[in-house]
């Protein structure tokens, strides 16, 4: 991955490029009209696809979340009832606290451990490509297989890491981490930082690779400690790559379900059951539909408001 | 102290990979075994053995998904970005901001109803439906990512294209497609591994063993009966549903990070 990381500023070649294509021939209205038909021609697969897929959809769940709504037989309208429900509802508290619980402690985690991967793997030295990439390797793999990975991994009797725990007297034998919300959990943090670090270390060297050397000699020569260069230098100048790391660990923790379902299947009693496998339980085991609309749109909107201040960061605050 | 680290990430991967290729003594060993002494393949004949799959049916359905997923993406994307790179018409940039706002709207949130949308289409249960559904959710990236691919290419090689008595399509088809051909590897790239990955859509959008994917079915492989796991067969699935996405990295490592770049460099 020593690759020369081009990022020609967007800015510029929007200026560059005319604001009017060619036209072969024909007066100017037809030329607008062909291009008006053209355009959509082309464009009508995606409208297709974006339509049916997604606003369909969209709209569809705001709707649903206002009916009783159940898998089989007739729906009706109910008002706000489900979104009452929700607010009442301790379950989906308990999923919410314990998703945050979550988010906070694999963001702040994988944070710290991607910026210290940065600043570790991006002077040059032997082998630097190939430890990037194996660093990288990870995160190419799904959360599923991940998820299956880490749990035979940490199987009490067939694991690798139980039988190392215990030949270094870190536990008895026979202890089963999936037994425990508190160690389930820390497995789940532990695969999920293996899984996501990499992507973050990977954001941030081409954010560092961006700084300009003169900035550093400059530092050097006015005798700046390595410390002061970090935090003064470095880290101001990444905010940006470094906001939207911010952002992408958040809302991609946040809407977690893989790594829950396949790894602790919400236990031990429902201790460790994410907003989104709440939502996909009461969706599709729970089979009421409109309720689990309702949990949707709060989703949706839970999620708008963690991201659009960091959007916003990212875009103007970081200017 | 990087290189360790480095290993250290690694060692799952191998560990995995190589307990693939244990036999069903060594595989559900306790405690573990750390180097296979009886190599085998007869892992990657079991998983799913009775629960009406093998191996090669969940591998033949993820690829089917995938490289459906791909054409139509690419195809999809390619179109829209050539209009929205050329041409001028009414609604473009609502259809860009459409696109973008999938972004906003997290997908699991949309499933619930997806689910009702597909039983109207008759697309549930149908790997057709799971590709047009992972295509609509690569469209804010591909149709962003080729856009500006198309917007890079000269303003002169457009222009004598056109000029060139080409038509506008057969422009694209026979000269700028292979300018932008870097945008359209990075195209297929990330939609491809989202697709071979994707886990919670397919879950909910197929409910016949005949139909899962390699994710699902490693799932219901890890549920055996009466609680028994055959770690062996687990294993030998999770390598064959992990290597192929860290080759395919290693192999296309520039246009995953120049899909990084302009996922991230905006």
């Amino acid at each position: 991955m020593s690759v020369v990381l081009q990022n020609p500023a967007r800015g510029e070649r929007e200026a560059a490029r005319p604001t009017v294509a060619p036209r072969p021939r024909g007066g100017k209205g037809t030329a607008r009209r062909r291009d008006n038909v053209l355009g959509w021609a082309l464009s009508a697969p995606a409208a297709a696809l974006l339509g049916l897929f997604f606003v369909l959809p969209l709209g569809l769940t705001v709707w649903m979340s206002f009916f009783d709504w159940p898998a089989f037989g007739p729906h009706t309208a109910v008002g706000t009832e489900n979104y009452q429900q929700i607010a009442t509802d301790s379950k989906f508290r308990d999923a919410v606290v314990f998703t945050v619980l979550y988010t906070v402690v694999t963001s702040v985690l994988g944070l710290a451990l991607s910026l210290a991967l940065a600043l570790l793997v991006r002077p040059r030295m032997r082998w630097r490509t190939g430890i990037r990439a194996m660093l990288f390797a990870p995160v190419t793999i799904g959360f599923a297989p991940a998820g299956l990975l880490w749990l035979s991994m940490s199987n009490s009797r067939t694991g690798v890491l139980p039988s190392l725990a215990r030949d270094l007297g870190l536990a008895d034998q026979g202890t089963d981490w999936f037994a425990h919300a508190g160690s389930a959990l820390a497995v789940v943090v532990v695969m999920t930082l293996w899984k996501t670090v990499g992507l973050a270390m990977l954001v941030l060297i081409i954010g560092m690779d961006a700084i300009p050397d003169d900035v550093y000699e400059a530092a050097q020569l006015d005798g700046a400690s390595a410390v002061s260069t970090l935090l003064r230098i470095t880290l101001p100048l990444v905010r940006k790559p470094l906001s939207l790391v911010v952002l992408l660990t958040v809302s991609t923790t946040f809407l977690s379900f893989d790594q829950f379902f396949t790894m602790t299947k919400g236990g031990p009693d429902n201790r460790t059951v994410s907003v989104v496998y709440y939502l996909y339980n009461a969706a599709f085991v729970g089979l009421d539909r409109g309720y689990a609309a309702a949990v949707a749109v709060v989703v949706v909107v839970v999620m708008a408001v963690i991201s659009l201040p960091q959007a916003w960061l990212q875009r103007g605050g970081a200017q | 102290m990087a290189g360790l680290l480095a290993l250290l990430f690694a060692f799952p991967i191998a560990w995995t990979t190589l307990g693939a290729f244990k036999s069903p003594t060594e595989a559900n060993a306790s405690p573990p075994v750390w180097w296979p002494h009886d190599w085998t393949t007869a892992n990657f004949t079991k998983l799913g053995g009775g629960s009406g799959g093998s191996l090669t049916t969940y591998i033949a359905h993820s690829v089917a998904v995938s490289l459906l997923t791909v054409a139509i993406t690419t195809v999809v994307a390619v179109l829209a970005g050539y209009a929205m790179a050329f041409l001028r018409f009414r609604g473009k940039n609502v259809l860009f901001a459409v696109s973008i706002g999938v972004l906003l709207v997290p997908y699991p949130a949309l499933l619930v109803s997806l689910f009702t949308v597909m039983v109207w289409l008759g697309l549930t249960n149908s790997l057709l439906g799971l590709g047009l559904v992972y295509s609509t959710f690569q469209m804010p990236f591909a149709i962003y990512m080729m856009r500006n691919s198309f917007d890079s290419v000269p303003a002169d090689i457009v222009e004598a294209a056109l000029l060139d008595g080409c038509g506008r399509l057969s422009a694209l088809w026979h000269i700028l497609l292979r300018l932008v051909a870097p945008g359209v590897v990075t195209v297929v790239l990330f939609a491809f591994l989202a697709a071979w990955n994707e886990f919670l859509a397919a879950l909910v959008l197929l409910n016949d063993n005949s139909k899962f994917t390699l994710p699902i079915a490693l799932v219901n492989a890890q549920n055996g009966p009466l609680n028994t796991v055959d770690w062996g067969g687990l294993q030998a699935g999770i390598t064959v549903t992990m290597l192929p996405c860290v080759v395919l990295f290693v192999l296309l490592q520039r246009y995953y990070v120049a899909g990084l770049v302009a996922g991230t460099g905006k």
